[in-house]
């Protein structure tokens, strides 16, 4: 069982890109589990065509975790794709952090972590060690990092970077860097950056997502691009990306780079 | 525990421990244990809002809130809510909801800021619940009452070591040698008192405190009350005197006949130990973390007991012995050894 996890800057664009790679992995003939990490629970929704799954958490909330049976968590979305989402409190309270945990031991418990692939779809920034469980206790084994050239997206890809490096020196560490994404916010010369920035750190581009219209007009069909527009470029970009990620065996513990260096690298590639 | 060990000595309040049971459990079994050794068995109302993992993820208002209700049907005078660490990190609002609760209802329930993760000592947990509970110092409901006519001066004793195996000797040497003074404890801030006997605070004419290592407490009394202080029992024979003319002076006193007494009962006690003069002592690293060298010289002038690496090692109490009485229990302890 393969197991990668997109980690990256809030709004960069993961759940749009986890929920089109499951379905293109999944057109490939995999068995394909993807579980949203975030409180925001809009990972798997263009998977669910639209629907708003119960999260994991509150359902823990309202029946307790003894009475869950994986029917309540787990539901089939596209082409049978199983989607979890684990919610999370309210903003302002309690720790969501903790509730990703939480969730990972409830999966755990239901012996529901099953399938060729699962994508984990993780919270933004590594806010805390509750969001950093899934690397740390060998969930995300492959981790993939989703940037633009924006410098933030790219400040918090490599703090995620500073994250796998640090569990690498434990012992039973399975999480390795398996490359980064390009989802394009449309800045010149992005492309550049972000393959730069990806062999500074040691590692590579795996893919360049160009921003595309069919992307907004599929969410607002609630569809992923690979149901909604199949024959688009835009969907044959996701299928690359899948046919990549599925056969991609190289991974690397990244070597993160500092301020300094971050902020040269975008300063050389800023468009005169 | 610091906190613990003011609010769980108000006699008619709860305390209520937000976090999970266990904090509450293990604070519990070292009260059980610690006030054994004072013969005291009954423990202390302590509650906790028993969080669970749910409550640290959504947030643990809603368990306290059910808690303050279950604290509330007990009937108590007040409750004192003393968060964790688990609480604090998450982030629960704990002084909104007291502040909810006292609004709604005639109830005080008082906040008391003890993070210990926060890098708080068990002083200060000790010291913030003084403060804390000072909001009493007005009275019950906060609001200030006019001072009563008395024939008697108010004397508050403030911050005793409620877990201290000597709280009531110490007490007692303090009550004798106020007493040599003709005067009486009004008020104990806090063991064994109510919420209603709190108000005596503001009224006082002297503080004194058990020990002020850092004038925290000192410049709380401040806060609620002008009388002037004294930073600290005494220690040993000089310390009393000195003890008793600090609190004639503040009190406009005649000390002579005091200190007559007090010579007649430190003659005594020298007296009874001339069985140990000239021999030596040697003391391990442990111990009399706040002893002064005036002690020590204490023993050599009076005693005749010398500090000498060869001496006889014997066990040492924990903090210096509170006035001449102390002393004389310290080294009617040494005896066995010496």
């Amino acid at each position: 069982m393969k197991q990668i996890a997109l980690y990256g800057k809030g709004g960069i664009g993961k759940s749009t890109t986890s929920a089109n790679l499951s379905a293109a992995l999944s057109d490939m003939g995999h068995d394909i589990m993807q579980i949203g990490c975030d409180p925001k629970h809009d990972s798997t929704r263009m998977l669910m065509r639209g629907h708003w799954i119960p999260t994991v958490l509150d359902t823990m909330r309202e029946r307790g975790d003894k009475e869950i049976v994986p029917e309540d968590i787990i539901f089939e979305g596209y082409n049978g794709i199983r989607c979890v989402e684990a919610g999370g409190p309210e903003p302002g309270v309690g720790c969501a952090g903790r509730g990703i945990i939480a969730t990972f031991q409830l999966l755990e418990r239901l012996n529901a972590l099953k399938g060729d692939i699962i994508v984990y779809d993780v919270l933004g920034d590594v806010v805390c060690g509750g969001f950093a469980m899934p690397m740390r206790e060998g969930y995300a084994q492959e981790v993939y990092l989703v940037t633009s050239g924006d410098f933030m997206a790219l400040y918090a890809a490599n703090n995620i970077c500073k994250a796998i490096h640090r569990l690498a020196a434990r012992p039973k560490n399975k999480c390795h860097l398996g490359g980064v994404i390009c989802n394009s916010a449309n800045v010149e010369g992005e492309e550049a950056l972000v393959r730069a920035f990806a062999e500074k750190i040691g590692s590579e581009l795996t893919a360049f997502i160009p921003r595309s219209p069919i992307v907004r007009a599929a969410e607002v069909n609630k569809r992923t691009v690979i149901e909604y527009a199949p024959d688009s470029d835009q969907a044959s970009v996701y299928r690359a990306l899948a046919e990549r990620i599925s056969k991609e065996t190289k991974t690397t513990i990244p070597t993160p780079m500092t301020m300094d260096e971050l902020e040269a690298l975008s300063l050389e590639y800023l468009p005169v | 525990m610091g906190a613990l060990a003011v609010t769980a000595f108000v006699r008619d309040a709860v305390t209520l421990i937000h976090g999970p049971s266990g904090c509450a459990h293990l604070n519990a079994t070292l009260f059980q244990t610690t006030l054994m050794h004072q013969d005291r068995f009954a423990l202390p109302e302590i509650l906790s809002s028993s969080m669970s993992e749910q409550d640290v993820i959504f947030g643990g208002e809603d368990a306290l809130r059910t808690s303050l209700d279950e604290a509330v049907a007990l009937g108590p005078d007040a409750v004192f809510v003393v968060p964790t660490c688990v609480s604090e990190t998450i982030g629960d609002d704990v002084e909104t909801i007291c502040s909810e609760y006292s609004c709604n209802g005639d109830l005080p329930v008082v906040m008391v800021r003890a993070g210990g993760f926060l890098g708080g000592t068990f002083h200060d947990g000790f010291v913030a619940a003084l403060e804390a509970a000072a909001v009493f110092a007005g009275g019950a409901t906060g609001a200030s009452e006019p001072a009563r006519q008395r024939d008697y001066p108010v004397i508050t004793i403030v911050g005793e070591k409620n877990l201290e195996s000597e709280v009531e000797e110490n007490y007692d040497e303090i009550s004798r040698l106020l007493g040599l003074l003709g005067l009486t404890v009004s008020l104990r801030y806090v063991r064994d008192i109510t919420v209603g006997e709190m108000s005596l605070l503001s009224e006082s004419d002297l503080l004194i405190i058990r020990d002020d290592p850092d004038g925290r407490i000192e410049e709380l009394c401040s806060s609620f009350s002008a009388a002037p202080v004294i930073s600290g029992f005494p220690e040993g024979l000089k310390g009393s005197f000195a003890f008793l003319q600090s609190v004639a002076g503040c009190l406009g006193l005649d000390a002579g006949d005091a200190l007559a007494a007090e010579t007649d009962y430190q003659a005594a006690i020298i007296a009874s130990f001339d069985d140990l003069k000239g021999l030596s002592i040697a003391f391990d690293s442990f111990g009399f973390q706040n002893a002064t060298d005036m002690l020590f010289a204490e023993l050599e002038e009076y005693f005749g007991i010398t500090l000498a690496a060869s001496g006889t090692p014997i066990p040492v109490p924990f903090t210096t012995p509170v006035g001449s009485t102390g002393l004389r229990l310290m080294l009617r302890e040494w005896r066995r050894f010496l």
